[in-house]
């Protein structure tokens, strides 16, 4: 790892604290709408200055002059927007106080059973620290309406909007930075405030939506539905879906009959077939992966709801820290790829443009190789499939079949979520022995993963926090149950530190959109493969910074970059031989004939087009 | 804007100190990573007093300790008719009821130790006692066992020395019985925080609205009709 210290501090003789106001669009799939006005509190050696600027604005801030001064905000997102229309370059180095919010308040937001309050507005978290905002809510929605309604502002219109800027935002933000100020980690906070604004850059760009088939898709969403109910229960052979109403007991009689193990949810102990406790079984049962992809495509047909621009973009926040582990947590309605890997296939470049998805190869695997420093396991991952890696060293083969490949995937990613023996054994269909026995093989294989994961086991049963690479941290509250959600903690929270690392690093990347673990990235057909070699070795470099590991970047060139008149395809959905796209497209087909171009073959290209 | 808010801010900006500030570098994030080995560091750190205590066994995910009694008047424990019932929080029965209802099966006398997790709550376990005629239940047993060592230490072994009590100790289901782990954290390292409340304060905590101190109380009718 690079160890710089030099210049690793940047000493800031001023604060700024910039507001802006302007039209959010909030929930339109749109850019945010220009800033009627930018204002800020400057704060330095000759004490206080405040600026109130309005349109036309200068090419930069009138605070922006040779020497260094930290930026300030809540929720920089929305500044940003306002710096992106003005052409002005983010501001480094900037604190977000909502970010710093989230990873100070982490513990305290987050519950055991996984789910975590959403993070505060700024009024909620000055009240939270004691604060009294100098403004109240009845005066802040009085200011938002002026702000909205209309574009025309006249000038004693601006005049009232810069001094509500400064007087309510910049001053709470302010106040709350002051009270905040002591718990802030003034060295990572600069990451965090870099990547809440190139979220912000991230979301503006928004991901091409092919229109016509997704209009198609809503207008025909009640038919298409109802088609997969009757084929679902057809499938299944029991009416799961009753007049639409989906029946879990049936559900479960149907897995008594098929002996396909039913999983307790261990929020409430009682039986479910929920599709995220099933998720892990369906590699193992066929009938259950049928019922999964179904029961996943009905439920997102019954409420789409993407969020898309008049441009055909979609665009929408991705909720920054808003799980424990520090991940985004974006709707799983409104945003493409929240929905089921089927539908990411509505995405579809403009002309002359191609799109690309590079994803970091068995990522959590890869993260706890490089935390752990086993050596196996870094051998195994570095092979490029350590599951078959294991299954061949366990059976004793030089090489294994799909489904002897799978039970052990099953097994490596199963030890490091905390899967017991009992539930391993449900999972891939194999006896508790034989999952005891495959475990036992695993921990001989991988000894210092086994240690390394005790570590953490032992630090959580401390109640000690566990901090990441950047700074986000989780403490455990004690209670029981705790421990296997924070198995692969270490995992997940640093695999989203690098996430935010490769987000800052790649501002100049055309980012249009990303998974946990995954980024969708634009460019001219001509320039793409240039870019994806670019976004790829700024993941592996910030991969080696943070982990001194090298992570793997998968991104075929003949399957993961998809040209204008292609259709972008998700991997899983191309393994499956694009059945389920092609259903839904014949269901959503207003003619009741296939409509052949919308019939796609395995590479994404349209039957059509292909002619 | 008025002048106010202006000298306001000015007063606000005299008070304290806000520059300079001094920092991180986004673009050397690098060399601002935190060396992960700090999981085998520890860090002691304080945290709000509960008003409530817990009843059941300590959580398994989790060190906790017991306080030890070094006389025979026992401060900090002590044996309680407890008659449970599925669903439903114990009830405390008082000992001439418990006397004439003896034949209850689901009433028995039950060791309450007073314990503290590592992350600051404190609660009762419920400790089952063998019957003194009959097979001894290895659960009860080792549980027993466990409370000891976490109250007074482990002795030297040939390959260990004397650990002296209080210890950090966790729970470890094993087949049919309970292991245990004692933590290498001491106590002066991380002192348990059980808060100011005796003894018995925590058991009315507890037992608060559930003690059985009459034969008429609803509780054996739901015993005798289910209901």
């Amino acid at each position: 790892m690079a160890a710089d210290f030099d210049d690793r501090e940047i000493i800031c003789q001023r604060i700024v604290i910039p507001d802006s106001e302007f039209d959010a669009r909030k929930n339109m799939g749109e850019p945010p709408g220009p800033p009627i006005c930018i204002c800020a509190i400057e704060i330095g050696p000759n004490g206080l200055i405040l600026h109130k600027l309005a349109a036309p604005y200068p090419r930069v801030p009138p605070w922006h002059r040779d020497d260094p001064y930290l930026t300030l905000g809540f929720a920089l997102g929305a500044e940003a927007g306002s710096y992106l229309h003005a052409g002005w370059p983010f501001p480094v180095p900037a604190i977000d106080l909502y970010a710093e919010y989230m990873v100070i308040h982490n513990s305290e937001m987050s519950h055991i059973n996984g789910s975590k309050d959403p993070g505060p507005s700024l009024l909620q978290a000055c009240r939270r620290y004691g604060i009294r905002p100098t403004i109240d809510e009845a005066r802040k929605e009085q200011m938002r309406e002026l702000a909205f309604s209309k574009t025309d502002h006249t000038s004693e219109e601006i005049a009232v909007l810069q001094d509500y800027c400064l007087t309510d935002d910049c001053q709470n933000t302010l106040d709350l930075f002051l009270k905040m100020r002591s718990r802030i980690d003034f060295l990572r906070a600069p990451i965090r405030g870099a990547y809440m604004m190139e979220l912000e850059r991230v979301r503006w760009r928004g991901i091409p939506i092919d229109m016509e088939t997704y209009a198609r898709a809503l207008r025909q969403a009640p038919k298409a539905a109802s088609a997969m109910r009757a084929e679902l229960n057809r499938r299944l052979g029991a009416e799961v879906y009753f007049h639409d109403i989906f029946k879990r007991k049936t559900m479960f009689a149907v897995m008594r009959r098929e002996r396909i193990p039913i999983p307790v949810d261990p929020k409430t102990g009682t039986l479910s077939c929920a599709t995220k406790l099933i998720k892990g079984m369906v590699g193992t049962y066929p009938l259950l992966g049928v019922f999964y992809e179904y029961k996943r495509m009905i439920d997102a047909l019954r409420s789409l709801k993407l969020e898309i621009g008049s441009d055909g973009r979609n665009r929408r926040w991705l909720n920054p820290f808003g799980t424990k582990t520090g991940r985004n947590n974006p709707s799983t309605n409104r945003y493409i790829f929240g929905l089921p890997h089927t539908m990411r296939s509505f995405i579809k470049p403009g002309p002359s443009m191609a799109l690309a998805q590079l994803d970091i190869g068995n990522e959590e695997v890869g993260v706890a190789a490089a935390l752990s420093r086993d050596p196996q396991l870094i051998a195994d991952y570095l092979s490029g499939d350590v599951y078959r890696e294991f299954a061949k060293a366990a059976l004793g083969l030089t090489d294994v079949s799909k489904r002897q490949r799978q039970v052990y995937k099953g097994c490596v990613l199963g030890r490091i979520y905390g899967m017991g023996a009992k539930t391993l054994a449900c999972n891939l269909g194999i006896s508790r022995e034989e999952a005891g026995r495959i475990l036992q093989m695993m921990k001989e294989r991988y000894p210092i993963l086994h240690e390394w994961l005790d570590r953490v086991l032992l630090k959580v049963a401390h109640c000690r926090p566990i901090v990441c690479k950047l700074g986000w941290s989780l403490t455990p509250k004690g209670k029981s149950g705790e421990m296997t959600s924070f198995m692969n903690y270490p995992m997940q929270a640093n695999s989203a530190e690098l996430l935010r690392l490769i987000f800052i690093r790649a501002a100049h990347i055309p980012i249009l959109g990303c998974a946990h673990d995954s980024f969708l990235i634009e460019d001219t057909i001509e320039r793409i493969e240039q870019t994806v070699a670019e976004m790829r070795e700024i993941i592996l470099q910030a991969a080696r910074d943070l982990f001194d590991f090298e992570l793997r970047v998968d991104c075929n060139p003949d399957t993961d970059i998809v040209r204008w008149p292609d259709r972008f395809i998700d991997d899983r959905e191309r393994e499956d031989g694009m059945k389920h796209w092609n259903w839904l497209m014949e269901l959503i087909n207003e003619q009741g004939d296939t409509d052949p171009a919308e019939a796609v073959d395995l590479a994404g290209r349209s039957r059509s087009s292909a002619a | 804007m008025s002048d106010e808010p202006v000298k306001k801010l000015k007063q606000k900006l005299s008070d304290d100190n806000v520059v300079p500030i001094a920092a991180g570098n986004p673009a050397k994030a690098e060399s601002l990573a935190i060396d992960q080995s700090q999981l085998d560091e520890y860090f002691g750190d304080g945290g709000a007093e509960s008003s409530v205590a817990g009843y059941g066994r300590p959580p398994k995910g989790v060190f906790f300790t017991v306080m030890p009694e070094p006389t025979p008047q026992w401060q900090n424990r002590g044996f309680y008719w407890i008659l449970e019932i599925p669903n439903r929080d114990p009830y405390f029965v008082t000992p001439a009821i418990a006397k004439v209802k003896a034949g209850e099966d689901v009433l028995r006398p039950l060791l309450l130790v007073r314990y503290v997790t590592m992350a600051g709550d404190e609660g009762l376990w419920p400790i089952k006692l063998n019957p003194p005629d009959g097979r001894a239940n290895l659960y009860n047993s080792s549980a027993r066992n466990i409370m000891e060592i976490a109250a007074n230490g482990t002795p030297a072994t040939k390959d260990k020395p004397a650990r002296p009590g209080p210890l950090w100790v966790r729970l470890v289901s094993a087949n049919g019985y309970y292991e245990h782990i004692v933590s290498p954290i001491t106590m002066e390292e991380s002192p348990p925080q059980f808060t100011n409340r005796t003894f018995a304060e925590l058991v009315a905590a507890v037992s608060e609205g559930r003690i059985v101190d009459t034969l008429d109380h609803e509780v054996w009718s739901v015993l005798s009709h289910g209901r």
